[in-house]
């Protein structure tokens, strides 16, 4: 009888760890990987230019305010479309994960 | 116990693999009994039923949990395609992008070139105006109508579709 315990217990053992590693993890090991971002985005934005320290004539003030809003232009038109990436690729990662 | 290495073995093997430990199994364990009627092979007989009942709950766990394997196997495809039109997307949508920053920064370059062009002409026709002791601006340095123009236009760059 002591024999066929000496067999079975290690047996019984293998056993339940088999079962056991039925309940393993069944999470889907697939990931999405981050979205790249156009490098056009990734620019550092420009600055605005001060007016220069000879400047004495209304049109020069013009000029300048001009060179800026030209600018500030470009750096909403840019925060525009960071806007539109995220929520496409928010709604891309959302659609492909749910 | 990690189950990763599973993935790793093609289906049709790990099929294999289930059934013929099930068939082996049975076999082993039906032969244990078979011999312990011959008195030849009777001393194998407790080491064979043990090893096939084994062998049979090892193949029957198997072959249940195959079916598990391959639900999984087809999620995680089923999660890459998925993956590669969401990423085939993204990138329609980068070039997109690109295209337009680099259209509407052209559009705000010839806005603002063409308002610093009209300063110019505006600058030029006061050099003018001067030389004849008369001024387009107002000599108190009050905003003129044609300042306030040209200011806004640099605001706006001439055109109000962003």
């Amino acid at each position: 009888m002591n024999k066929v315990n000496r067999t079975a217990l290690p047996l019984l053992w293998i056993i339940i760890l088999m079962l056991a590693a039925g309940c393993a993890s069944t999470t889907v090991p697939v990931t999405m990987d981050f979205p790249e971002v156009p490098e056009t985005l990734m620019q550092e934005p420009a600055r605005l230019e001060p007016l220069p320290v000879d400047a004495r004539e209304i049109t020069d003030l013009l000029e300048n305010t001009t060179v800026n809003y030209g600018k500030f232009r470009e750096l909403r038109m840019k925060y525009l479309q960071w806007q539109r990436w995220y929520n496409t690729n928010r709604r891309l990662h959302k659609e492909t994960t749910e | 116990m990690s189950l990763w290495l599973i993935q790793l073995i093609p289906t049709s093997w790990l099929n294999f693999a289930a059934l013929m430990t099930l068939v082996l199994g049975a076999v082993l364990f039906l032969a244990g009994k078979l011999f312990r009627r011959s008195r030849l092979l009777r001393q194998y007989n407790l080491p064979m039923r043990v090893v096939g009942f084994v062998m049979l709950l090892a193949g029957a766990y198997f072959n249940g949990g195959l079916g598990v394997e391959m639900e999984y196997r087809a999620r995680i495809a089923e999660m890459e395609s998925r993956i590669a039109v969401a990423e085939a997307k993204s990138e329609r949508e980068n070039i997109k992008i690109v295209k337009e920053i680099e259209t509407k920064t052209q559009v705000i370059q010839q806005d603002t070139d063409a308002t610093l062009a009209e300063i110019e002409r505006l600058k030029q026709k006061e050099k003018e105006l001067r030389q004849q002791n008369q001024s387009l601006l107002s000599e108190t340095c009050e905003l003129t109508p044609s300042v306030i123009e040209l200011y806004n236009q640099g605001l706006s760059g001439g055109t109000q579709n962003e």
